[in-house]
């Protein structure tokens, strides 16, 4: 019975020697780093606009890149290894977005006018791969019926669209457009 | 394939169980400390980042096996958890807010905190973003701007802005 205790005990806390953890969490930082610049370069960077193709896109990568970050190693601490050192690098990459918000402008992108005035401006959607009926999806989700009565629609850097009626616009300024991206 | 195969079944799967319990309780406190407090709902990072947790700790929870058993008593242990930490949340508010943040005010009467947003991570864009999904176009129109604790902006019109 003690000696089952001991194997259990075993069983349970597996760990790597340290020169496998290192490994393990070398082969992780470099998997991170790859994904996070390699989903950049594919341009959806918007969770809102995804197809469910993306979605399964994501989770084959995810699965595809799963024996490169552990390999052959099955012990518990080798694990969280892994996860502590990919929620570590996440750490840093805000901390580096904070320090230098040009980093989360090329990560995330920025803000994008698709509508003003009631007018559909065609190259910023077609830029960002927005169709008509996208738009008025998300004009009909605010109860408005007509292009017409749109002040001002954009696509938020989380792939929602943001619909400003006209009778919101009590304040006539311009302000409001400033740090948008328009085409 | 299993180096433990000399424990009984029993004691085995007693040790998957186990190890799922401690993995599920790792990444909790992993995630609240190291995790990240940026807001703006979920991004396609946020996602990628999830399943990649989700497959780095496969081993440590399962040993790498394939064995059907393993399978479901790591599955089925970590559903109970959530279940436990439901009831826990209902029974103990102060554990939530403590593991899930407590809603923040970080603006009223058209103006921002600066000082809270920094400590929270936010930015100015998110704010105008969220300001924007109400359908308002200038900060001046929102009465309060709150950071709920799933990251989500909430913006309050002023009254007569309200629709």
């Amino acid at each position: 019975m003690g000696s089952l205790m001991v194997q259990w005990l075993a069983a349970v806390f597996s760990h790597p020697d340290l020169a496998g953890a290192l490994v393990i969490a070398g082969k992780t930082a470099l998997i991170y780093i790859f994904l996070v610049v390699g989903l950049r370069l594919l341009g959806k960077r918007e969770l809102g606009q995804m197809s469910i193709y993306d979605l399964v896109l994501v989770v084959v990568i995810a699965n595809s890149v799963q024996n490169a970050m552990v390999g052959q190693d099955t012990t518990l601490v080798g694990g969280i290894v892994a996860a502590v050192t990919l929620l570590l690098l996440n750490r840093a990459l805000t901390w580096l977005i904070g320090l230098r918000p040009g980093i989360r402008h090329w990560l995330t992108g920025d803000p994008v006018l698709i509508v003003r005035n009631g007018r559909l401006l065609w190259g910023a959607m077609k830029q960002e791969g927005l169709t008509r009926e996208h738009v008025m999806a998300a004009m009909r989700e605010h109860g408005i019926g007509e292009l017409d009565d749109v002040q001002m629609a954009v696509l938020e850097v989380n792939g929602e669209i943001s619909i400003v009626p006209k009778e919101a616009s009590v304040h006539r300024s311009r302000r409001h457009f400033r740090g948008l991206r328009v085409q | 394939m299993d180096q433990y195969l000399n424990l009984p079944l029993p004691w085995f799967l007693s040790a998957i169980g186990m190890r799922s319990v401690i993995v599920l309780v790792a990444l909790v406190a992993g995630i609240r400390i190291f995790g990240k407090q940026d807001v703006g709902g979920l991004t396609l990072i946020d996602l990628v980042m999830v399943l990649l947790l989700g497959n780095a700790v496969q081993n440590a929870m399962t040993n790498g096996s394939g064995n059907l058993g393993v399978g479901l008593v790591s599955a089925g242990v970590l559903l109970v958890l959530d279940r436990l930490m439901g009831f826990l949340f209902v029974r103990r508010p102060w554990i939530e807010k403590k593991l899930l943040g407590e809603p923040t005010v970080i603006g009223a009467n058209g103006r921002l905190d600066e000082r809270i947003m920094r400590r929270e991570g936010v930015e100015r864009d998110d704010v105008l973003a969220a300001v924007r999904q109400m359908g308002l176009s200038e900060l001046s129109q929102m009465r309060l701007a709150v950071l709920e604790p799933d990251g989500t902006i909430s913006i309050i019109p002023r009254d007569d802005e309200a629709k």
